[in-house]
């Protein structure tokens, strides 16, 4: 082979020529091994997307088996014609996880008596369940492990789900709070809603504290977080949204005190306000009416909603002017209010106007009701 | 001369193996991480269901933006699916941009459209609204009518009567899967900092359309439709998927994508006279946010939501990539200062600088290096053997990335019921690299020479409508 090096000096074009043919050389030399390479990752690509296809149609196939069997056996038993034994003797050791997963489905989707039975049911096989939900390698079986065990075993691994809460791989926190908040009680809560607010906002794959669902067992916990000027916001606001949810008619006196004493940050006031809404009390009206002024428009906006719900006529001239405001979702929250409250004539004759609030009120009074 | 020649040559094998080099470890990188990312996200999916989200967070309201220009042919059968979702709280806009077919008139016939007035929450600048329009059987559909001024134009006046604090951009003709709106606003409920979401479009030729959605995914007779299908599955389910990963999405599909509207509206809304406005403005709201110290996240929804139709000629499929080109070359221009800047984290130092040059400019150094393998040959500079070793190598690194997205969608989302459908898009990715992208490659050449000469059209689209079971019975 010729090489650079062999090159004599002085002839230019030469040398160009046989510099080529070198680098030529050497990328022919190495396009076999580069060939081989992309031609084993071209199978391998090819043989994992048939494997991946193969493995969806067998599972699919054997998911359905497996619940044509397992189904009229688990009805039976509800309806008290078949004994748990026998289902337990139905069930292979290779396809027990897969059986209490079936089970889980079926407990989200009942209450009372149905679901101890479920939970009966899933109880021989619930301890390998917790081993895995402590131990295997992949964040994603100890979840899936954790969220079967919270659906049919939550008072007997309620110490280990407690912990999990506060586990490092995000998918695993989310699930166990998820549980608690879902199936705790009072003390369970409000370990959870400490513990949230200790958390890193806005860390990369933090769990979405706002989406929460606390179940009802949660309630003393939550009005007293509400009711709490210690509480950090967070936590407080997590308790006003899920009281607020849940109809909040029992913490109703709490939100008033703290719109009334307290200067809330404007989420909780928001959400404050919309318990105050819901809860049709009248007595509340002092509390709302201050906040129609709130510099926060989300905020205006839900004191105006109460307002329109709750109010009367001296509350008119307030809204009145509250729908003249520059910004425009104030202006239609108002003339909102004030349709909800029969001022139709007044809105009539804003609509023959030509200022921001007849543009708003032609749209309310040629909206369908 | 030769010595010119050989320069030549030296620098155009250098372009072209770096580009390959670098096009490759790109890819490679992408999918991998792409993959991971998709179990990530199935896993998760399996774990805490869209359906638990909104019933514990609330549903935020949704308007649908829909601009339309000329979409007579498929505008009702799209409003219909759109009437259709499941999802709590939603309102429809159709931004009709000037039109000069039947597409108010039919829209009108069909949903008893009346005229109606909407008090507008923003302000951006807009071509002259003519009217707006409410439709008497639907209280949710509104349609806006408007001078052409260009989809940017268009959805910036369906912005302008946008009452919700999320809004989906989206074409007039895209259908949406039923359950699209609760799938892709999962962002938004697990993560408060998410400013925007795309998700995955797919193609719907070739499947069977029932009562404004997909009821069969099947591939389509056209070969160049097939194309384009594997394109879409390489382009979504590795590319986007692994920029998102990194947390530098800078595409959000025109066609579907879901935005928080005071951030948009914020950052000035859509750029007008732009031919990539979807692109632009991902791009400039990653600049707004870093720019104002606001975390932010712009996710990407790996799921398939929405369907649309693709060109299924060669002169239309050739200005739809010519537009796409010009497009990408407008934010490049636009956005030049994010470029290797530090301040914009991994969106200017890596995904900036990979679309300008493995994107932009990376099928003329394509075309570069065919021509240079062709002079080389020709001249004796180089031999046969390294003809065929480089095209082995491009076309070897092709099909595994071809094969590479066919088993993400197995991994994720496996649609097609039959078999053989995943055979042939294996078929379809050894194909591919002979004919259709060098195609490609020549489309986009020209898309960029357009830029260069400051054209600004947005180029004719032919819609054939989406065919119904009836229909292609009938034909």
């Amino acid at each position: 082979m010729t090489g650079i090096d062999d090159v004599p000096r002085g002839a230019p074009q030469c040398r160009r020529r046989l510099r080529l043919t070198h680098e030529h050389e050497v990328l022919l030399g190495a396009f076999p091994e580069a060939i081989a390479l992309l031609s084993a990752l071209c199978v391998l690509v090819a043989s994992l997307a048939l494997g991946l296809r193969i493995q969806n149609m067998r599972n699919a196939a054997r998911w359905r088996e497996q619940e044509e069997r397992w189904q009229p056996l688990v009805l039976g038993c509800l309806a008290g014609d078949a004994a748990a034994s026998e289902i337990h003797a139905a069930v292979g050791p290779g396809e027990r996880g897969r059986f209490l997963l079936y089970l889980a489905r079926l407990a989200r989707r009942v209450d009372g008596p149905e679901r101890q039975m479920l939970e009966r049911l899933a109880e021989p096989f619930l301890e390998g369940l917790a081993r895995r939900a402590g131990r295997a390698i992949r964040p994603e079986a100890r979840a899936t492990a954790l969220r079967t065990l919270g659906a049919l075993g939550y008072a007997a691994h309620r110490d280990l789900l407690r912990a999990a809460v506060s586990a490092r791989a995000p998918v695993v926190a989310a699930t166990a709070t998820r549980i608690v908040a879902a199936r705790g009680d009072s003390d369970d809560v409000r370990e959870l809603l400490r513990r949230i607010s200790e958390a890193k906002p806005n860390a990369a794959d933090a769990f979405p504290p706002r989406s929460l669902f606390f179940g009802p067992r949660s309630e003393p916990a939550l009005r007293e977080v509400l009711a709490s000027r210690s509480a950090v916001p967070l936590s407080r606001i997590l308790a006003a949204s899920a009281l607020l949810a849940r109809g909040g008619a029992e913490a109703v006196e709490v939100a008033a005190r703290v719109l009334r004493e307290e200067s809330p940050p404007f989420e909780l006031a928001t959400h404050l306000l919309g318990m105050l809404a819901a809860s049709r009390d009248r007595r509340h009206l002092p509390a709302i009416r201050p906040w129609c002024a709130c510099a926060h428009p989300e905020t205006a906006c839900a004191a105006l909603r109460a307002l329109g719900r709750l109010g009367a006529r001296e509350d008119v001239p307030l809204l009145a002017e509250a729908a003249g405001q520059p910004s425009p979702w104030i202006g239609l929250e108002a003339a909102r209010a004030l349709l909800a409250l029969g001022e139709e004539p007044l809105l009539a004759e804003w609509a023959g106007g030509s200022d921001a609030r007849a543009a708003i009120a032609r749209e309310l009074l040629g909206a369908p009701r | 001369m030769n010595a010119t020649l050989g320069g030549f040559l030296d620098l155009t094998a250098v372009l072209a193996f770096a580009y390959f080099a670098f096009l490759g470890a790109s890819y490679v990188i992408l999918g991998t991480t792409a993959f991971f990312a998709l179990r990530r996200h199935a896993a998760r999916a399996r774990l805490i269901g869209v359906d638990e989200l909104l019933a514990s967070a609330g549903a935020p309201g949704i308007t649908l933006i829909a601009p339309a220009f000329n979409e007579e042919a498929t505008c009702v059968e799209s409003v219909r699916s759109l009437l259709a979702l499941r999802y709590p709280e939603y309102e429809i806009v159709v931004v009709n941009d000037g039109s000069r077919d039947a597409t108010l008139a039919r829209l009108s016939e069909a949903f008893s459209l009346q005229p109606a007035d909407r008090l507008a929450t923003a302000s951006l600048p807009t071509r002259p609204v003519r009217g707006v329009f409410r439709s008497a059987r639907h209280p949710r559909l509104w349609v806006v009518d408007k001078d052409n001024g260009g989809k940017a134009d268009a959805l910036n006046a369906g912005l302008n009567h946008c009452r919700t604090p999320v809004f989906c951009a989206m074409d007039a003709d895209t259908l949406l899967e039923r359950d699209a709106l609760v799938r892709i606003v999962r962002p938004f409920l697990e993560d408060g900092r998410t400013i925007c979401a795309g998700a995955i479009v797919r193609i719907a030729n070739g499947s069977a359309i029932a009562q404004g959605a997909v009821s069969s995914v099947r591939l389509p007779d056209s070969w160049l439709a097939r194309f384009q299908i594997l394109e879409y599955l390489r382009a979504f389910l590795s590319g986007r998927m692994g920029w998102s990963a990194f947390g530098a999405t800078l595409i959000v599909s025109g066609a579907f994508g879901l935005f928080d509207r005071a951030v948009v509206v914020d950052a000035g809304g859509y750029a007008g006279g732009t031919v990539g406005e979807d692109m632009e403005l991902v791009v400039r709201l990653h600049r707004h946010c870093r720019q104002r110290g606001r975390p932010y996240r712009i996710a990407f929804v790996p799921e398939p939501v929405a369907w649309t139709e693709c060109p299924e000629s060669l002169q239309t499929l050739g200005r739809q990539r010519d537009r796409w080109q010009r497009g990408l070359a407008e934010v490049m221009r636009i956005h030049r200062a994010m470029l290797f800047n530090v301040r914009h984290g991994v969106v200017g130092l890596f995904a900036l600088p990979y679309h300008l040059f493995l994107e932009m400019f990376g099928p003329a150094i394509e075309l570069l290096g065919y021509i240079g393998l062709v002079l080389a040959l020709a001249t004796g500079h180089a031999g046969i053997g390294l003809l065929s070793g480089f095209l082995a190598i491009a076309f070897l690194l092709g099909a595994s990335l071809s094969f590479a997205a066919v088993a993400l969608g197995e991994l994720t989302f496996h649609r097609y019921a039959r078999s053989s459908d995943i055979l042939r898009l294996f078929l379809l990715g050894i194909l591919d690299c002979f004919g259709y992208r060098q195609l490609s490659s020549w489309w986009r050449i020209r898309g960029l020479f357009s830029f260069l000469r400051g054209r600004k059209e947005w180029g004719a689209m032919e819609r054939r409508g989406f065919a119904t079971p009836a229909t292609e019975a009938r034909s």
